[in-house]
């Protein structure tokens, strides 16, 4: 075809395509006639609109390569106007197709950066150096990566519609009834896995999770746990989730500030810290609702719904609750019932007037709890051994003087001696039968050297020491262990929790530190310590519960060897009496209670002053004296205010109140009474012992007097709750004091309330 | 000849058409190991052609952006090295054309119309343990050996993973970026 130089092309794209393109081809050369040819699609001819020659439907013929269109060749449906253009020109004005951006992520390369309070205080302070207080510029919020949310979604999937897991890191397994624990978990929004100690609760949730957020269920989930776990927690995400990024809440205000609004699918928090920062409101981000999931790991400790604990809980609104507890809690009605007002609510709607067996039928639906035994799992060995060994000759003889003046000044003390001088002697015996300061010898402690010598020679065997008395016995023996060799580490409960963190992770994984001490307070709940396998109880608590729960610390999944648990008793001691004792209240327990191991060792916490008195051998004061004149009876107090009552009648007319609430509590004596007012019980089975503290004051009541009481409930271990009413009201520090604690705070407005309700239910009933 | 690359790394590279425009595409490419875990992930932002540029390009259109300009860089733009690419579209085999690395079609058995066909470059992958479907690999015409050698480097991860399963994820992590990014909207 001849070339025209007056040919032209305009060609435009209607308005709907933005920007509009517009070419515009004129007196272009012709191309050689020998270049390929290659069909290719029609320009659509109503998209076109034609200036001067292009007026038709046109077909175009693009030549040589695909990927370089190099001529347009403007076939003879335009008749005699038809022209070929150079591809030169137009390979311009067509702008070819471009490598697009690539952009992603290596997922082999470093693990997610580690948001903790802990790493990011750290920061800046030269290792070994002094900390400097000094207040660092809070960072800035990270900025979330959308391929590191990607890496869930990702991820293979965890159980395949046969339910058979098939990928899990390291090539770990859950056991079958983990699987079934998942499925189940993830089957329930609300639900209590209650699985006996040492069967993997935290890993069953966090494989639930996981699941959760690969079925797109979940963005954010929230684990609420006792500050010694956080660390377990995240160490045990990363190692069952690693593509889920944990985050630790904790530290000053604003490296809480900047961990809340960091991105991470689990924020993993205590619940006092998690308290503060909802009431006091810390976070300015922290929006409570972004949470899809929350696990309240021991869960008891939100049991009681005046605590600022349990209040904050409720604050929180996702679908999914889960709570874990390994403490069987189903004897204690009041107890479930307060769990599942806050992961149920509306489950009790009139949780004041029901009893036990509809407790049980309203949960079980939501409850799932395995025993060891149940599961079938291939538990190594456990073997209990009691020893029993003769205090040295110092021991004996400080023992002996501690006792002969003890039991002198109870009978000096005549009927002002209460129970708690008792325990308060029987604490001082005890704790010479550990260790004795003066000489500082101990028959318990030559014999765990002994044990432990012998475990060096045999291979690489490790033990846990525990003992209630962290000051009065293990930060005795620890340098006795540490100089033969044995590099003790110790765990307690006044430690900062990264402390804590890192002397498990020691234990765990060093080879060089052979035994780990902890106060049976701090470390003998949720904490996993199979790297030992030898356990020695330097002294007992009255609920043998206890001891069971510390020696889980070792018998749980994971360990490998066989578990033994030594008790260490000082022979012809208060603790041969007490081993005794408790032995015959078994018995007789049984009789009553039959195989309920949970109520048999509940009664074994309530020992009568007669069982403590006779310890030593002492007759209990003439409580006929003492309770003559104090009888409560509201004689006197008919037509008062609770204000204008004398302290005793105040005493009495809250006795009056407990027991219309159902309690059986009597006033105790005026002086002398360790700073109790009413003591006595819970009734029905299981009420544990409760003590009440009462104020008539007019004014707010402080902090000292909470603690006071507390002090009184430690030293005894046979009390379950504590309460201080008041006829007037409580100090904010008092009540932040007593949050969390087995203490319940009464005002004079609830007073009058809980009297009323009290007084009008009588009404009915007459 | 094969590329070097790192034991047991499977590379999978798909084409993503955007939800809202048909005529815009992403390519993605997951490597995962021989658990199935993922290792890298990377992904090419859209490409939308024009008007102009779909008349251009015509019906060679997509096998060339597929390959030449989202598959290749995409391979290059990975850290990891996979024994293989499997692909889902027969398309997409022209890759190999392009890399040193074997490029393998896989789909069900039962879906393949190649079942008994005697192509030379048609390889059957069954799972000893019978959890999945038999697959058939299919290679380039130009490098017959590549389903083979692609069916001996995944017989063992057959046993126990899904080796179709993670299209899926691609599927889903690109459904995902067009919501959670501005640029694959």
């Amino acid at each position: 075809m001849p070339f025209n130089p007056r040919a032209r092309l305009f060609k435009a794209f209607p308005p709907n395509i933005e920007p509009p393109e517009i070419y515009h081809f004129d007196g272009l050369p012709i191309p050689p006639a020998d270049t390929e040819s290659v069909l290719v699609e029609i320009l659509q001819a109503p998209e076109m609109q034609a200036v001067d020659v292009l007026r038709r439907p046109s077909v175009v013929r693009k030549k040589v390569g695909i990927s370089r269109p190099a001529v347009v060749d403007v076939l003879d449906v335009f008749g005699d106007d038809a022209r070929l253009f150079d591809g030169i020109e137009i390979l311009s004005l067509f702008k070819p197709l471009v490598r697009p951006d690539v952009v992603g992520k290596n997922y082999r390369e470093r693990q997610p950066k580690r948001i903790s309070g802990e790493t990011q205080v750290g920061r800046g302070v030269p290792s070994g150096g002094k900390k400097r207080r000094r207040r660092s510029i809070p960072p800035k919020p990270e900025v979330a990566d959308v391929f590191e949310e990607l890496r869930l979604i990702l991820q293979p999937p965890i159980l395949p519609p046969d339910g058979i897991p098939v990928i899990f890191p390291n090539g770990m397994r859950p056991y079958p009834f983990q699987i079934a624990g998942v499925k189940w978990l993830t089957e329930h929004k609300r639900a209590l896995l209650a699985d006996e100690m040492g069967l993997g609760k935290t890993i069953q949730a966090i494989i639930a999770m996981r699941l959760l957020f690969r079925n797109g269920e979940l963005q954010k989930t929230l684990v609420v746990c006792p500050a010694s776990m956080t660390g377990v927690w995240e160490r045990e995400v990363k190692s069952w989730a690693p593509e889920l990024r944990p985050v630790r809440i904790q530290g000053a205000k604003w490296v809480r500030e900047s961990a809340w609004s960091s991105p991470a699918q689990i924020y993993i928090v205590s619940y006092e810290t998690l308290r503060n920062d909802i009431f006091d409101n810390n976070i300015p981000d922290f929006a409570p609702s972004k949470f899809d999931l929350y696990v309240l790991d021991e869960v008891q400790k939100i049991k009681n719904p005046k605590t600022k604990n349990h209040r904050a809980i409720k604050r929180l609104n996702p679908s999914y609750r889960w709570a874990l507890t390994g403490t069987p809690i189903e004897n204690s009605v009041e107890d479930v019932v307060n769990i599942f007002d806050v992961i149920k609510p509306n489950l009790f709607p009139f949780g004041d007037f029901i009893d036990a067996r509809d407790v049980r039928r309203k949960i079980q639906d939501y409850v799932l709890r395995r025993t060891i035994d149940e599961v079938n799992l291939d538990m190594p060995d456990l073997t209990r051994q009691n020893h029993w060994l003769d205090l040295t000759p110092r021991q004996r003889d400080a023992y002996e003087a501690a006792e002969s003046h003890g039991v002198a000044e109870i009978e000096s003390q005549g009927e002002d001696a209460t129970r708690m001088h008792i325990l308060k002697l029987i604490t001082r015996l005890k704790q010479i039968c550990n260790y004795e300061e003066a000489s500082g010898q101990s028959c318990k402690l030559d014999f765990l050297i002994d044990e432990l010598e012998s475990l060096k020679d045999a291979g690489d065997d490790k033990a846990l020491v525990f003992s209630q008395y962290p000051n009065k016995t293990l930060a005795q023996i620890e340098p006795k262990l540490k100089l033969r060799k044995f590099a003790p580490l110790t765990y307690e409960g006044s430690m900062p929790a990264r402390k804590r963190d890192e002397v498990v992770r020691r234990f765990q994984e060093s080879d060089d530190n052979m035994a780990l001490l902890m106060s049976v307070r701090a470390g003998g709940v949720g904490l996993t310590l199979t790297r030992a396998n030898h356990v020695f109880h330097f002294d007992h608590w009255w609920n043998p519960a206890v001891v069971d729960q510390a020696s889980a610390r070792v018998r749980r999944i994971g360990q490998k060897k066989p578990v033994f648990v030594h008790s260490l008793y000082a022979a012809d001691t208060i603790e041969e009496r007490i081993f005794n004792l408790l032995q015959e209240k078994r018995a007789a327990s049984q009789a009553v209670f039959g195989k309920d191991a949970q109520a048999i060792d509940k009664n074994l916490e309530r020992l009568s002053d007669e069982d403590l008195y006779g310890l030593f051998d002492l007759n209990v004061p003439n409580k006929a004296g003492q309770s003559g004149g104090r009888s409560p009876s509201n004689r006197n107090r008919v037509g008062k205010s609770f204000y204008d009552m004398s302290p005793v009648e105040f005493e009495e007319a809250v006795c009056d109140l407990f027991q219309g609430l159902g309690y059986n509590l009597s006033v105790t004596k005026q002086s002398g009474d360790g700073g109790i007012d009413l003591d006595g019980h819970r009734n029905g089975l299981g009420g544990g012992r409760v003590v009440v503290q009462c104020k008539r004051y007019k004014d707010n009541v402080g902090e000292p007097v909470v603690r006071d009481l507390l002090g009184v409930m430690a030293s005894d271990n046979s009390i379950e709750r504590g309460f201080v009413v008041t006829t007037g009201k409580f100090t904010r520090q008092a009540i932040d004091f007593a949050a969390g604690e087995r203490i319940t705070l009464i005002d004079g407005a609830e007073l009058q309330m809980r009297h009323a309700n009290i007084a009008r239910n009588d009404s009915r009933k007459r | 000849m094969v590329a070097k690359s790192d034991d047991a790394l499977i590379g999978y590279f798909a084409i993503h058409r955007l939800q809202n425009d048909n005529n815009a595409f992403s390519g993605a490419m997951l490597v995962i190991d021989k658990e199935g875990l993922p290792q890298e992930f990377r992904c090419t932002v859209p490409l939308n052609p024009s008007l102009s540029q779909r008349a251009l390009y015509g019906v060679a259109l997509e096998r060339h952006a597929f390959n030449t300009l989202i598959g290749l860089p995409l391979t290059q733009a990975l850290t990891a090295r996979p024994v293989c690419y499997i692909v889902r579209s027969r398309d997409l085999l022209e890759l190999r054309q392009l890399i040193e690395t074997p490029v393998v079609h896989m789909e069900e058995a039962s879906e393949s119309f190649s079942i008994g066909d005697d192509s030379s470059s048609l390889a059957r992958l069954t799972s000893a343990s019978g959890a999945f479907q038999p697959l058939t690999l299919l290679g380039h015409d130009d490098h017959a050996d590549d389903s083979e050698f692609a069916r001996s480097a995944m017989q063992s991860e057959f046993d126990r993973i899904d080796l179709l399963e993670p299209f899926a994820r691609i599927d889903a992590a690109m459904d995902a970026l067009s919501k959670r990014d501005k640029r694959f909207k």
